[in-house]
Formats: C-alpha cells, sequence, structure tokens
C-alpha cells in the first residue's frame, strides 16, 4: 500500500511541475506576444475600404500614395489576437484583447497599442476604438472614426466624413465633403473648406466650427455652439441650455431655424440682409433687434414676446424660438 | 173758477207758441270748430302715430325672420368657432399628452434594453434629467400656447436627443470589438 501511495504521489507532483511549467510557458509565450512588434504590408485596391477595431492606445492612419495598407508598431500588453487581411476590396486590420468583457473599465490599465497605419489615399476607412486616441489625415474616400474616451484629430480629409467621440475632444480640420460630427462630453473644433453639408452635435461639449457649407445643423445640450458660416441655404439650429453663436450670409430664399429652451441665440446676417424675421419668446426672456432696431411686442398679460418685420426685399425667412432665453440679431 | 182755467190754458198757449218760435237749432254762442278740428287734428296725428309705429313694427316684424337667421347664424358660427377653439386646443393638449407618452413608453422600453450594458460616461443620468427639465419647461409653455409649432418642435428634439444620448452612452456596436 505504501509503494502505491508513493507512486500515486510521485504522479501527483510530476503533475503539479508539469502545469506549473505549461502555465509559465503560456504566460512567457504570451508576454511574447503581447510585445510584439507588426510590421505588416497588404496590397489594397486605391478605392478600397479598410476596416481598423483595436481597443486601446494610439494608432495613426495616414493616407499615402502606394496601392498598399502597411500597419506598423506594437501590440498593446492585452493583445490575444492581432488580424491582418484582406477580403476582396477590403482589408481588415483587427486586434482583440484578452478578457474583453468588461473592457470599459480595465482596459485603462497597461499599454495599448502603438500603431502607424498607412492606407490609400482613395481609401475608405472606418476606425473603432473605445480608449484610444486616434489621428486620421489625408484620406479622400470617406472615413468614420469612432472612439469613446480618447481624442479624435483629422486633417485633409474629402468624401463623407464621420467623427464621432463619447468623451473624447474633436479637432477636424481641411474638411472637403458632407462632414457629421458629433460628441456627448467632447468639444468639437472643425474646419470645413468644402462641401455642401455639415452637421455638429453635442450634449455637454462646445462647438467651434467655420464652415462654407450651405446646409448646417447644429445642436447642443449645454454646450456652446460657435459657427462662422458663409452662404447658407438651410440652417438648423438648436439649444437647451447652451448659447448659440452664428455669423452667416443669407442666399436668396435661405432659411434659418433656431431654437433653445433657456440658452441665448445670436444670429449674425451680411450687411444690408434681406430676410423676413420671425422671433418669438414664450415665457420670458428678451428679443433683441439690432439690424432694424424694432422693440418686441408683448401682450397686456403674460410674459410672451414676439417680433416681426422684414428687410429689404426679403426672400430669406429667419425664425428664433425660445421658451425663456434671450435672442439677438444683428449684421456685421 | 172758468175763468182761472180759461187763464192757465191761454199761459199754456202761450209757451207753446212761444216754443214753436224757438229755432229748431240751438247755435253755439262761439264757433266750437277750432276746438272740433284741433281735437281731429291731434287725434289723427296720435292715429298717425299710431299708424306709423304699426307700420314699423309690421316692418321689424317682416324682419324678424332676417335677424333671427343672422342670429342663428352667428350662434352656429360662434358655437362652431369656440368648439373649434377648444377642439384644436384639445388636439394641441393632445398631441404634447400622446408625445410625451410615446416618448416615456421608448425611454423606459429602450433603457430596459440597456439594463446591464456598461454606461460609457458617468454624467448621462444627470443630462438626461436636464433634459427632463427642458421638457417639462416646453410643456408649461405649451399650456399657454398648445398649438405652437416651434415648441412642439422643440420638445421633439429634446426627446430625440434623450434618446440619442441613452443609445450613445450604451452604444452596443462597441461591444463587438
Amino acid at each position: 500500500m505504501s509503494s502505491i501511495c508513493k507512486k500515486k504521489a510521485k504522479q501527483t507532483n510530476r503533475f503539479k511541475s508539469t502545469f506549473v511549467l505549461a502555465v509559465s510557458l503560456i504566460i512567457l509565450c504570451t508576454q511574447a506576444f503581447a510585445q510584439e512588434k507588426v510590421n505588416e504590408t497588404l496590397d489594397a485596391d486605391p478605392n478600397g475600404f479598410v476596416e481598423i477595431k483595436h481597443v486601446s492606445g494610439e494608432a495613426k492612419i495616414i493616407g499615402w500614395d502606394q496601392d498598399e495598407v502597411k500597419v506598423e508598431g506594437v501590440l498593446g500588453e492585452r493583445t490575444e489576437k492581432f488580424r491582418f487581411e484582406r477580403e476582396g476590396k477590403t482589408i481588415i486590420l483587427e486586434v482583440e484583447v484578452k478578457n474583453n468583457k468588461g473592457w470599459w473599465s480595465n482596459n485603462s490599465s497597461g499599454n495599448g497599442d502603438d500603431l502607424v497605419i498607412h492606407v490609400p489615399k482613395g481609401s475608405r476607412i472606418e476606425y473603432n476604438s473605445p480608449n484610444a486616441e486616434v489621428s486620421v489625415s489625408s484620406i479622400y474616400g470617406g472615413a468614420d472614426v469612432s472612439v469613446v474616451n480618447g481624442q479624435l484629430r483629422a486633417d485633409d480629409m474629402r468624401g463623407r466624413i464621420r467623427l464621432s467621440s463619447v468623451n473624447g475632444d474633436i479637432r477636424a480640420m481641411g474638411l472637403e465633403g458632407e462632414v457629421v460630427v458629433d460628441t456627448v462630453n467632447g468639444d468639437i473644433r472643425a474646419e470645413q473648406t468644402e462641401g455642401d453639408e455639415i452637421r455638429a452635435n453635442t450634449v455637454n461639449g462646445d462647438i467651434d466650427a467655420k464652415s462654407s457649407a450651405s446646409e448646417v445643423t447644429a445642436e447642443t445640450v449645454n454646450g456652446d455652439i460657435e459657427f462662422y458660416l458663409q452662404k447658407v441655404e438651410v440652417v438648423n439650429t438648436n439649444t437647451v441650455n447652451g448659447g448659440i453663436e452664428m455669423e452667416m450670409e443669407l442666399l436668396d430664399g435661405a432659411n434659418v431655424q433656431a431654437s433653445s429652451v433657456g440658452g441665448r441665440v445670436e444670429l449674425s446676417f451680411q450687411e444690408g440682409v434681406q430676410a423676413r424675421f420671425d422671433l418669438e419668446s414664450h415665457t420670458g426672456g428678451s428679443i433683441k433687434d439690432n439690424i432694424t432696431g424694432k422693440k418686441a411686442n408683448k401682450p397686456k398679460y403674460g410674459p410672451r414676446r414676439w417680433l416681426e418685420f422684414s428687410t429689404g426685399n426679403a426672400s430669406s425667412t429667419v425664425e428664433v424660438s425660445t421658451v425663456h432665453g434671450r435672442i439677438e440679431v444683428k449684421t456685421k | 173758477m172758468s175763468s182761472n182755467e180759461s187763464n192757465s190754458q191761454s199761459k199754456g198757449d202761450k209757451i207753446e207758441a212761444l216754443i214753436r218760435q224757438l229755432p229748431k237749432e240751438k247755435q253755439p254762442q262761439r264757433d266750437l270748430f277750432t276746438g272740433i278740428e284741433y281735437a281731429l287734428t291731434t287725434v289723427s296725428s296720435a292715429q298717425a302715430l299710431d299708424d306709423s309705429g304699426a307700420s314699423t313694427s309690421s316692418k321689424a316684424a317682416s324682419k324678424r325672420p332676417i335677424y333671427a337667421i343672422a342670429a342663428s347664424v352667428c350662434l352656429v358660427a360662434m358655437v362652431g368657432y369656440f368648439s373649434y377653439q377648444s377642439g384644436a386646443s384639445k388636439t394641441g393638449e393632445q398631441l404634447v399628452n400622446q408625445l410625451s407618452a410615446q416618448h416615456a413608453e421608448q425611454k423606459q422600453l429602450l433603457l430596459a434594453s440597456f439594463a446591464g450594458t456598461p454606461e460609457k460616461t458617468q454624467n448621462w443620468q444627470q443630462q438626461l434629467q436636464e433634459l427632463d427639465d427642458a421638457a417639462a419647461a416646453i410643456k408649461k409653455a405649451l399650456e399657454n400656447e398648445p398649438n405652437n409649432v416651434a415648441l412642439l418642435k422643440m420638445l421633439k428634439k429634446v426627446h430625440e436627443q434623450q434618446i440619442a444620448l441613452i443609445e450613445r452612452v450604451h452604444a452596443p456596436a462597441w461591444q463587438s470589438i
């Protein structure tokens, strides 16, 4: 019996040693992989689609003149799988991490990826990351870039451009095309040099934008909107408690609609603007007309105020409504 | 006695003779026609007045159906107008209530569907509350102007912003990475 027990004990010890060795090897392999550098290239369609997903770290996506997608840099410590492959005209680059469950909170620990990705300039790209900082430049086929907590920077972009963040700021310059920018808590700073349409939305973030688009939409809940526009045809803007400040030149037949709950709305137009103005505050607030100097009407009883007037050969309309905010219209 | 009887007979004859001498018509001592004329004129004036009054009232009576019709039309118009007004205001109120009820249901369903999903901002519920407050302020204004299109649009926009906020801070798309 004792010899059998000794044998069993030996076997158990051997098993334990093997197990410990295996685990150590796995850990070593994983760490070796996690710290792996990458430098890979794939042939790509000059106008293809590049899809990039990773969890954290930093990514620079740069358009270049070669028909290749190249990724170089270092993968994060928690990397489990690195996928870089082509499917037809699509290139997929994906970095998966361990224990993906609940990574909003725990992925901030440890180092993330540090990647530089070159793609053909004519590519359309889609980028998603919850905790990374990303910069995108010289992409002319359109882009859909989303982050949760990181900063987002875009330069020299063309096509349909959608930039989105939850908590991070967005800074986008040299945009040519149809632009949509939105955040929840982050600030937006954008400059659109060409393109018909721009839409910018925040909840708490501020929007500071220059745009040549003729169709403009800007919304916020508590943030402030500052928009410097050129010749506009359609403008829709609204705020709950934030402020709206816009400069614009109305084209013939333009329509501007602005509303606020408690925030102020200040609209500035070109000298000699020809439009019909319809300004209204419902339960308080004030209306200031610095174009004709007219005073707002008020009922015998009640807090409502309103002012309607036309200038020149009015072909455009400007409608501003607030619950209890402040409205001001003026010329430059 | 016979002489007395003959005297009283002769007195009677004399009286009879004198009566016969009296003119059969008694002429008034002054011209009464003026008074009669005056009386006649007054009566005829009064009559005329009465006649004219009668004609006015008959004219009025003849116009009464028109007034009645006009009054009826006015009444119908007023009833219609006020019904329309109350109906319109009711419609506006109903629309606000309907929008609010639909939004509340949609919001609850959305929140229930995201239960247990990690949230990407810490302050989203505070923002949701601020949007609720904004909706309440707009509804308050709508109580006085139930059909104000700008206010209705504003309410709709605030509802949309709430839904968009809930979706964005829970964004299931992020989970697929």
